[in-house]
């Protein structure tokens, strides 16, 4: 038996996820910590700016809250920047140190390992031989290490890789020094030998920055004359702020423990790469002490046991299944990361027209691609083109754990009774949308792999997936972002007018139009080139056929007389009755092949709704001063816009259904008699109550 | 880690290499260049393994680690007397027999050690082997080894 190929390296690879995963959260718990220093040694005057600008905004706009709320966002956009480069100050500091930790962690480890020796030659032909089959251009130098070393490990990249070895490997069959040798090679192969030891550069880094925050707190005590340190350090905050950095630095060790196991399969699996397994089986099938080491050694072990490596060799696919912890981990710390950037963004940004809800998103939704939708896609892919059953039962817990992580967020510090950031309804709206684009994400990977086996990954393909699943990520968290501080203003009906105001009649309307038209292009073109039964192609189209011709001959032949004529009310209307035949079509889609009708509703809804925005516009087409303004601006522009916020809404519980229908031509028939009827009865509904969803 | 002196070092190579030829049967080790690292660091192997962090995961172990170790405690006891809760087991009868069986090769003839002479021995010398960081198996198979090269006439 030879293992499988799996061509994964660098940050594409699991363990690549997952240290990107780590290196970004730590880097943003330095971040808070500096945060914590700027308001305790700069708050003062910041406090002071900010109750100036706010005088002052009074004074100038006192009957505009609007108008004062903008004057506030200027005047104090210089001491917000001012904290915000004082909290990247803390995040430099962990990367410095982490920096520092990559450059002395090695020595220190070759200091201890010494005094090392050259190997004769025919050891380093070996090395240069297994070098060569792996695919590593440079050949690490071997060195035989002092008579402690009992493991091999590697050392450095480039010309400047290291391999020690244990002198006791001499005494191994030859076969099975091979190996060892091979598994060092994998390290490098893999590209991981940096980022392990910036890591654990990081890892050591953490906790002396968050430690300076309450020394200065503790130093502010004894400098000033009505406090102590004993006193300041005696508030709630820092008991509250030890504890999260506990949760922290816990969960980071977690991560640590997952990428140091991970990287030992990743590098098993390059080092037998069209070899047999069963020199492994030799090799790792002796004694192991798994058995006898407790519940706590297994939790602290940096490698996996021998069994689960041979597990591993035998099965690649088990390596690449997303497992529950995995899942735990990525939604908690992508909601620290969307809050951490969320935070920083609202401080840069503050006194410009950005708003920061998108950095935020964009920035944990660009993480869950890599963390969560890689991993999805690369086992779908192995899986030639089937989601593991598992998997939608982890997109629940990815979606609470990322709730969790709103809640144990190391910037909660002292503001845990306001709740999360735009309030408590988040904690609901977030893992519903994460949920939502998890399953999207899932759907994409069925329609992305189908045609091609694992062994057939190249860049356009990761391309392709890290930017869908971005965007699906990034869209979803802006959207909750966005739907839960619409919820806080003052609506009448402040659930209709939040899903409104962050749908179709959005000010980033645009913005997510363009998003959704690129995941519906990417995925049309993922659903043609593949080879597919034909009725795969029918279905989907059929549905949108159904739906944008009884939505647009109903909007244009059934005029109630209870309708608003006006052009506002029109076009709304039409931008409504678009969205009608994308929400429409992607039911119908879901309702006819369960969780499988994800991925055509991805391409077929916005095509639906296009398709009768156009109709629409093409039936008034005289009518408009720019018509071709007027389509791209506010038909399709608004109406996929709306259809995003469906599309999520509708994906969080349908991504827990099972697939059926497939192949069934009585399915495929019926769907475009379904779409039509309920295209019909929806614009019906919109003509006769459409007003009440009507801006004015 | 006890070091012989100057002149234990020849007996530590002659039972060394004896006892290697015992345990090593397919040769792979290079005995020579074994004992040149041993002699040039012996208290390496007494200190603590290095496992790094970044290590494979495959401890690469062998009874043979242990072999010198074990041979240059043994001549130390002998040759000179070395006190300790483990040697303190050995008679002095059983030193001067072991003592005789490492010169055997000279062409004496020594007088074997009894089966209880050769148990205490044994076991003397696992808990040698297992204080240097052998497990029990690897202890018991350098200490068998041992023992048989002695009952088979020395280190010769």
């Amino acid at each position: 038996m030879t293992a499988g190929d799996d061509r994964q390296r660098g940050v594409l690879s699991p363990t690549g996820a997952r240290y990107v995963l780590l290196i970004v959260t730590l880097t943003l718990a330095g971040a808070f910590a500096g945060q914590v220093i700027h308001n305790l040694v700069l708050g003062p005057s910041w406090a002071a700016a900010v109750l100036k600008c706010a005088g002052r905004g009074a004074a100038l706009f006192p009957d505009s809250a609007f108008d004062r709320a903008l004057y506030v966002s200027r005047c104090t956009g210089p001491v917000q920047r001012r904290e915000a480069e004082v909290s990247l100050v803390g995040s430099a500091a962990v990367l410095l140190f982490g920096l520092a930790g990559l450059w002395v962690l090695p020595r220190r480890l070759l200091r201890r390992a010494g005094p090392l020796k050259a190997v004769p030659a025919r050891w380093q032909e070996l090395a240069d031989r297994v070098a060569a089959e792996m695919g590593v251009r440079r050949p690490p130098r071997l060195v035989w290490g002092a008579a402690p070393v009992r493991e091999a490990f590697v050392l450095g990249r480039g010309g400047r890789s290291r391999v020690v070895l244990p002198r006791g490997i001499r005494l191994l069959p030859e076969a099975e020094a091979e190996a060892i040798v091979r598994h060092e090679v994998g390290h490098l192969a893999a590209g991981d030998t940096v980022l392990v030891w910036l890591t654990r550069g990081l890892w050591w880094a953490l906790p002396p920055v968050l430690l300076a925050a309450p020394l200065v707190a503790a130093v502010q005590g004894w400098r000033l004359p009505e406090t102590s340190p004993l006193r300041m350090l005696s508030h709630p905050f820092w008991a509250e702020y030890g504890a999260r950095a506990l949760i922290l630095l816990v969960v980071a060790a977690l991560v640590t423990q997952l990428i140091m196991r991970s990287r030992e399969h990743e590098a098993d699996l390059a080092a037998v790469r069209g070899q047999s397994v069963a020199l492994w089986e030799s090799l790792l099938g002796g004694a192991q002490p798994a058995g006898r080491r407790s519940w706590l050694d297994r939790a602290r072990a940096n490698h996996p046991t021998h069994d689960r490596r041979l597990a591993v060799l035998r099965a690649p696919l088990t390596l690449l299944r997303p497992s529950l912890l995995d899942t735990l981990v990525v939604g908690l710390l992508a909601a620290v990361l969307l809050d951490s950037m969320d935070g920083l963004g609202n401080l840069a940004l503050s006194g410009t027209s950005w708003s920061s809800a998108p950095v935020g998103a964009l920035s944990a939704g660009l993480f869950l691609a890599v963390g969560w939708g890689v991993a999805v896609w690369r086992d779908t892919q192995a899986r030639g083109g089937a989601n593991s059953g598992a998997l939608r039962w982890l997109h629940p817990a990815l979606g609470m754990s990322a709730g969790a992580g709103l809640l144990v967020r190391l910037q909660s510090t002292g503001t845990t009774a306001s709740g999360p950031m735009r309030g408590w309804p988040l904690l609901i709206v977030l893992p519903l949308a994460v949920m939502g684009a998890a399953s999207l994400g899932a759907a994409f990977a069925r329609l992305w792999s189908s045609r091609l086996g694992a062994e057939c990954i190249d860049f356009r393909d990761q391309l392709a997936v890290v930017t869908v699943n971005a965007l699906l990520f990034g869209g979803a968290l802006w959207l909750a972002m966005d739907f839960c501080t619409m919820l806080k203003v003052a609506f009448a009906e402040p659930v209709l007018y939040a899903v409104l105001l962050t749908g179709p009649y959005s000010a980033s309307s645009g913005t997510r139009a363009v998003g959704l038209a690129a995941v519906a292009v990417t995925a049309l073109w993922a659903a043609l080139r593949r080879a597919r039964p034909l009725d795969s192609h029918w279905l989907p189209a059929l549905g949108m056929a159904g739906a944008v011709v009884a939505s647009a001959v109903t909007r244009l032949g059934y005029r109630p007389s209870a309708m608003p004529r006006d052009w506002t009310a029109t076009w709304q209307l039409d931008v409504l009755t678009a969205l009608c035949a994308g929400a429409v079509c992607a039911v119908t889609l879901v309702a006819c092949r369960g969780s499988d009708g994800l991925g055509p509703a991805l391409y077929a809804a916005p095509a639906a709704s296009v398709l009768t925005a156009t109709v629409l516009w093409a039936a008034r087409f005289g009518s408009w001063r720019h018509p071709f303004d007027v389509w791209a601006t506010v038909l399709v522009e608004g109406s996929l816009s709306g259809l995003v916020v469906v599309v999520v809404a509708l994906a969080a519980p349908a991504g827990l259904l099972p697939a059926w229908g497939a192949g069934r031509r009585t399915v495929t028939g019926g769907a475009a008699a379904v779409a039509a009827l309920a295209a019909i009865a929806a614009v019906v509904a919109l003509e006769h109550f459409g007003d009440a969803v009507l801006l004015r | 880690m006890p070091v012989p002196g100057p002149g234990g070092w020849a007996a530590v190579e002659s039972l060394g290499r004896a006892v290697f030829a015992v345990l090593d049967t397919d040769s792979r080790a290079d005995y020579a260049e074994w004992f040149e690292e041993f002699r040039e660091d012996p208290q390496g192997v007494v200190k603590p393994a290095l496992t790094p962090a970044v290590g494979s995961g495959v401890t690469v172990t062998s009874a043979l680690l242990y072999v010198l170790p074990v041979a240059a405690w043994l001549v130390k006891v002998v040759a000179e007397g070395l006190a300790g809760q483990a040697v303190d087991t050995l008679s002095q009868t059983v030193r001067a027999k072991i003592g005789r069986l490492l010169e055997d090769r000279r062409g004496g003839a020594a007088p074997a050690l009894d089966p209880d002479e050769e148990q205490v021995a044994l076991a003397a010398l696992a808990a040698w082997a297992r204080s240097v960081g052998a497990d029990a198996e690897q202890a018991g198979t350098v200490a068998r080894a041992v023992i048989a090269v002695l009952r088979a006439g020395g280190a010769g």
